[in-house]
């Protein structure tokens, strides 16, 4: 470290506030050590997003670069992750608006449909939930749901947050998150049975 | 209550049950989870998916993905470093336009003043002529713009023609690369426009396009001020 106040301190025992501030005014190394700490969750939430791994490397490659552009203005009022994590969401949100994905879209069924598979297939026996099997069924979801699902359920956002962000009204964010979860559950039981039938 | 309300109410009973307005409507909805093995059964997944997806395991990416955005990072700087340098060099220019001492005779002043007044009346029929609604979304084709399009793809053109007039002698690797950093704004661009038209309400989508006509401006700007 060459920046002011951090002269022969390691970078890793620097606060985010404190590498934000060394990367600022240019400092490689501190940046470096911002991206070792927070990347594997901006990858995460990038790759979660949009499904798919190249998409999301170059999402994060743009991420950390519009970081380093914008990392001047933090002031530290919010936490760091947090801060990282709105600007992660907006640039994938951005980018989603370019390509045209449509978040409002639903699938081809509605909810209707969902209540009757689930009231027909009746009582199943809880379970508890393999998180790698819901990681990738959440990969499955439509878009749509999936951005919800994401935002409020992974990232921990509220639906007022949600709804602002996509431009959507509460009611809407609400009712993705539910049709997202009652897919995600049809998913991994789908998945349960085929391991089922597999071993037998 | 019935299943289908109950399940319908669900992740919204999940996630604020504690703040729900209406006491009489969660009661109803825990009667019905006491006596129905069926939904309290789909609760108890929802909860369990709920509560896992704030665990998930973290992915990591391509080791190499650091060495590609540093090296984006420092081309980054060392092209804001060349700008700096330009325009380090026209406040020179501009330093050494202010440091020398004018004189002027009798007619010159009177012909700098005519051509002075010729410029503030021009400036105020600007300013009072007729000009576009800003409440106009459509051109004259009929097409939805944004009200300020006209001029901002005028002034686009305007200097893409001088820096296609250069074009032809930047080296090909130059001139690729800015042709398909410009293609990929246009195809963006149109494909934003396109869905602006098919929703004119679309706020989000029309300042999309606006920072799409906005980051053409800055490639411009940035190959005028290099001087390629």
């Amino acid at each position: 470290m060459t920046t002011d106040g951090t002269n022969n301190v390691a970078p890793d025992s620097l606060s985010d506030y404190e590498l934000a501030q060394a990367s600022a005014r240019g400092d490689m190394q501190a940046f470096e050590t911002i991206y070792k700490r927070h990347h594997r969750r901006v990858y995460s939430l990038c790759l979660r997003m949009v499904a798919n791994a190249t998409e999301a490397e170059d999402l994060t490659q743009e991420v950390f670069i519009q970081l380093f552009r914008k990392i001047g203005s933090f002031r530290g009022e919010s936490a760091f992750t947090t801060w990282l994590h709105r600007l992660t969401v907006n640039h994938v949100l951005m980018h989603f608006r370019k390509r045209g994905v449509r978040l409002e879209k639903t699938t081809e069924e509605g909810e209707i449909g969902e209540i009757q598979d689930f009231l027909q297939a009746g009582a199943e026996r809880p379970r508890f939930v393999d998180r790698i099997a819901l990681d990738k069924a959440i990969s499955e979801l439509p878009p749509g749901y999936r951005t919800v699902f994401v935002l409020h359920d992974v990232e921990g956002f509220e639906h007022e947050e949600v709804a602002n962000m996509l431009g959507v009204s509460v009611g809407t964010s609400k009712s993705q998150l539910h049709k997202a979860r009652m897919r995600l559950r049809e998913l991994l039981n789908k998945k349960t049975e085929t391991k089922k039938e597999t071993k037998k | 209550m019935e299943c289908r309300a109950v399940v319908s109410s669900l992740s919204d009973y999940l996630d604020s049950r504690n703040v729900w307005a209406s006491d009489d409507e969660v009661e109803q909805i825990e009667t019905h989870l006491t006596n129905c093995p069926t939904c309290r059964n789909l609760k108890l997944e929802l909860s369990e998916i709920k509560n896992a997806s704030r665990e998930l395991p973290l992915h990591t990416p391509p080791t190499a993905l650091w060495a590609r955005i540093s090296k984006a990072i420092e081309a980054e700087i060392s092209t804001e470093n060349g700008i700096a340098r330009v325009t380090q060099k026209a406040s020179g220019w501009w330093g050494w336009l202010n440091s020398r001492k004018f004189t002027f005779s009798l007619p010159q002043l009177a012909a700098a003043g005519a051509f002075a007044a010729i410029l503030i009346v021009a400036g105020i029929s600007g300013i009072f002529g007729e000009k576009p609604s800003p409440l106009n979304f459509r051109n004259a084709q009929g097409s939805l713009l944004l009200p300020e399009e006209d001029e901002i793809k005028a002034n686009l053109e305007r200097r893409m023609g001088a820096i296609n007039a250069r074009k032809a002698q930047w080296d090909t690797e130059r001139r690729s690369d800015f042709e398909q950093r410009m293609n990929r704004i246009d195809e963006s661009l149109k494909r934003c426009r396109n869905m602006l038209e098919d929703n004119p309400n679309d706020a989000g989508r029309r300042e999309m396009v606006r920072a799409l006509y906005d980051e053409k401006r800055q490639l411009l700007e940035d190959v005028e001020r290099l001087k390629w």
